[in-house]
């Protein structure tokens, strides 16, 4: 598939006609397109998708209405008319494709979808093709399944990024249009055609088994098997409904909480703020009352400054009494024993017999002793008066409690500033959230985990019936065996079919599994090698790819790297996108809205080398932060450019497209 | 992957098994559902059910012959 011209018509911001000339000389296969933020870069790679496949999409990959899709100015001149052309080549085949959206009623404003009418045409190589024919057509040239890896809005591959959780809802979605892109719908489709003939090739030899007497007690446990399959299926068809059911109000609660996911985070902290704000006053009440408390006996700190000096007095008048004491009882001491030594003769300490000097000495020392001692003894009681005095007088302590009040009245006035910012705080997020039903938001959330634990038991159950329906299905082998062997000529056919198509079902179910897993190894090889030509980390050993096609970086010990930067998702991310493109086998032009956004200078160097391999024709739609020419030539791409438009702003609602040199 | 990897993937599926059916019945099936895989219309059903009658109709004639 090669493009060649696409023509606009009132197109989103488009306005009136514009038309594009696509790049066509192999050595010269590149076009850039730039444009600043909001002037219509997504908007051309939607026109694209919705002329082949009727359908633009937001930033939310929902469809966009076609009342919506019309040019805001152009409506409002009454004109209504909006399409996009593209011719281009498949092959040796040269084909052109409209889309065209008119109001039904040239009489009538539209202001709902019906009021529009939408007409598609298709010339192949001249011819026009039937409304029936078209789709097919184009689906055989590019399914759109396939084409989210040829027209892709880089803002959105980090989605690829949930295939990496296992278990993640999004991971099923995308796994299963990987799936799609990659064919094995061909093997699915295939088994389950089979399933339906072999169901009734069974039921064609059980009443052909009903005409053999040998073989006619069989055909009645048959028919029972065949009843009991035919309940279990319609069981399971319901599940499956109420499942699909679930999984699209799933997926519209998902959109819509997602869209006011910045009202959810404000509510959030709103809850948070006011949790906060309550124990910080039930702190506040705390504090109050320890305050109060610690007031009752605040008196005594006033008292203690004003005793102090008195307390010091008394207590040396103490130390004063308590020393003469000590000296008192020491030198009695000392006394009694003088005398105790004259009295035996010997020195009370050593035991040694006194001799004449020595007993002059020591009637000398108990003289000298006698006369310190005096004729008063000191005075007990005063002591014992002074001590209790200062226990008391130490009692009446108050200058902790004051630095205590002051801590409080402190940790008081803390709280109070803080209630006072969070106040702030919480009016500035209850005004940015005003407007919103925040109630009906958690009304939403609660929903959607109900919802979800709903779906949980009922795909339990589904599975328990797959297990019962397998079981069946292989008592029904059994028998179909057994008639075989016994069946007579009327039987024969019918058995023989039961056989052929048992065969073909199992070849076909197995055949869906291997295809799986070959998928997986191709598409883990070709994203490894282009992984390993786009990062800057030469030392990783590549990819590893899981069950949903979620793709790892392996360090050089071959470890998954746990975490990666925004950059590293979007290298994985784009190699994931070469992967399943070369394994899809197809052949299309790339066209890529902001592939580079959250890349450094040299990473965005090595992509964009690597992209201009990746298809025929390659289209960058870019901002210019993101494109410069410095980086231009730094990749060596520049004689690669065959064609080059700038987005250009009119006003608000309305850009042009400009071909650079025109 | 492409129609031949697929055909070589069942054919291999096949002798693994030891089934007894011929290929072409097998890769009639797959071309016909990898032509018509995307077609959101499809009547393969009944192109697969002819398939297999007219293979039984071939074994039949063996079988008689």
């Amino acid at each position: 598939m090669k493009f060649q011209t696409i023509n606009l018509l009132n197109f989103m911001p488009y306005r009136g006609t514009h038309s594009v000339q696509f790049p066509q000389d192999p050595t010269r296969n590149v076009m850039l397109m730039t444009g600043d933020n909001m002037r219509g870069k997504t908007s051309f790679l939607n026109a694209i998708r919705w002329c082949l496949y009727g359908e633009a999409l937001d930033r939310s990959r929902h469809k966009i209405d076609n009342l919506k899709l019309i040019n805001t100015e152009a409506a409002k001149l009454g004109e209504y008319e909006m399409s996009v052309s593209i011719s281009f080549s498949e092959g040796e085949d040269q084909l052109e494709m409209l889309r065209l959206v008119k109001r039904q009623d040239e009489a009538q404003i539209p202001l709902v979808e019906q009021h529009l009418v939408e007409t598609t045409d298709l010339t192949l190589n001249g011819n026009p093709q039937t409304a029936d024919e078209i789709s097919n057509i184009i689906n055989r040239i590019m399914p759109s399944e396939i084409s989210r890896f040829f027209l892709f809005d880089g803002e959105l591959l980090q989605e690829y990024e949930s295939l990496v959780v296992e278990q993640a809802r999004q991971a099923d979605q995308i796994k299963e249009r990987i799936e799609q892109a990659l064919g094995v719908p061909a093997l699915i489709n295939a088994r389950d055609e089979l399933k339906v003939i072999q169901e009734d090739a069974t039921k064609a030899q059980e009443r052909d088994a009903r005409k053999d007497k040998q073989t006619k007690s069989k055909a009645s446990q048959l028919a029972e098997l065949l009843a009991s399959q035919e309940l279990l299926e319609k069981e399971r068809a319901g599940i499956n409904e109420q499942q699909t059911e679930m999984e699209k109000d799933i997926g519209t609660l998902q959109n819509e909480l997602s869209q006011t996911e910045a009202v959810q985070r404000r509510q959030h902290d709103i809850d948070l703020i006011k949790t906060n704000q309550k124990n910080k006053e039930t702190a506040l009440d705390t504090i109050e009352v320890d305050i109060k408390d610690q007031l009752k006996t605040l008196w005594l700190a006033v008292l203690e400054t004003r005793i102090k000096d008195k307390v010091k007095a008394i207590k040396q008048e103490r130390d004063r009494i308590q020393h003469e004491y000590q000296q008192f009882a020491s030198l009695q001491e000392q006394q009694s024993n003088l005398t105790k030594s004259l009295e035996s003769e010997e020195c009370a300490y050593c035991k040694q017999p006194l001799k004449q000097q020595e007993r002059q000495a020591i009637e000398s020392r108990i003289a000298d002793i006698q006369s310190k001692l005096g004729n008063e003894s000191p005075n007990y009681e005063a002591l014992q008066k002074l001590t209790n005095t200062v226990d008391l007088l130490n009692n009446i302590k108050g200058q902790g409690e004051i630095s205590r009040v002051l801590n409080l009245s402190k940790q008081k006035q803390g709280l109070r500033v803080e209630l006072v910012q969070l106040d702030t705080r919480l009016a500035q997020l209850e005004e940015e959230v005003k407007g919103f039903d925040t109630s009906e938001i958690s009304r939403k959330r609660k929903r959607l985990d109900q919802t979800l634990v709903v779906l949980e038991q009922s795909r339990n159950k589904a599975r328990e019936l797959n297990e019962k329906l397998g079981k069946n299905k292989e008592q029904q082998g059994a028998i179909s065996k057994v008639i075989k062997q016994a069946s007579g000529a009327s039987s024969r056919r019918s058995s023989t079919k039961v056989d052929i198509v048992n065969m073909l079902a199992q070849i076909f179910e197995r055949g869906i599994d291997d295809l799986r897993d070959s998928v997986r190894d191709q598409v883990e090889q070709t994203a490894s090698s282009a992984f390993m030509q786009m990062t800057t980390e030469q030392t990783y050993q590549g990819l590893e790819i899981n069950k949903n096609y979620g793709l790892q970086i392996k360090d050089q010990h071959g470890d998954i790297v746990k975490l990666r930067s925004a950059g590293a998702e979007q290298i994985v991310a784009l190699s994931l996108i070469d992967g399943l493109n070369k394994t899809s086998g197809r052949l299309a032009p790339i066209i890529m809205d902001t592939p580079l956004g959250r890349l450094d200078p040299k990473h965005r160097e090595n992509v964009l080398k690597y992209l201009l391999t990746m298809a025929e024709q390659v289209v960058f739609i870019v901002h210019e932060g993101e494109l410069d020419r410095e980086a231009i030539s730094r990749a060596g791409i520049a004689n690669r450019i065959g064609g080059e438009y700038q987005i250009q702003r009119i006003s608000a609602t309305e850009s042009t497209l400009v071909r650079a040199g025109a | 992957m492409n129609n031949k990897d697929q055909i070589d993937l069942l054919l291999a599926i096949k002798n693994e098994e030891g089934l007894d059916i011929p290929d072409q019945i097998l890769i009639d099936i797959l071309s016909l559902h990898r032509e018509h895989q995307y077609e959101k219309e499809r009547s393969t059903l009944k192109q697969v059910t002819t398939l297999i009658e007219d293979h039984l109709d071939q074994l039949s004639i063996e079988n008689n012959s």
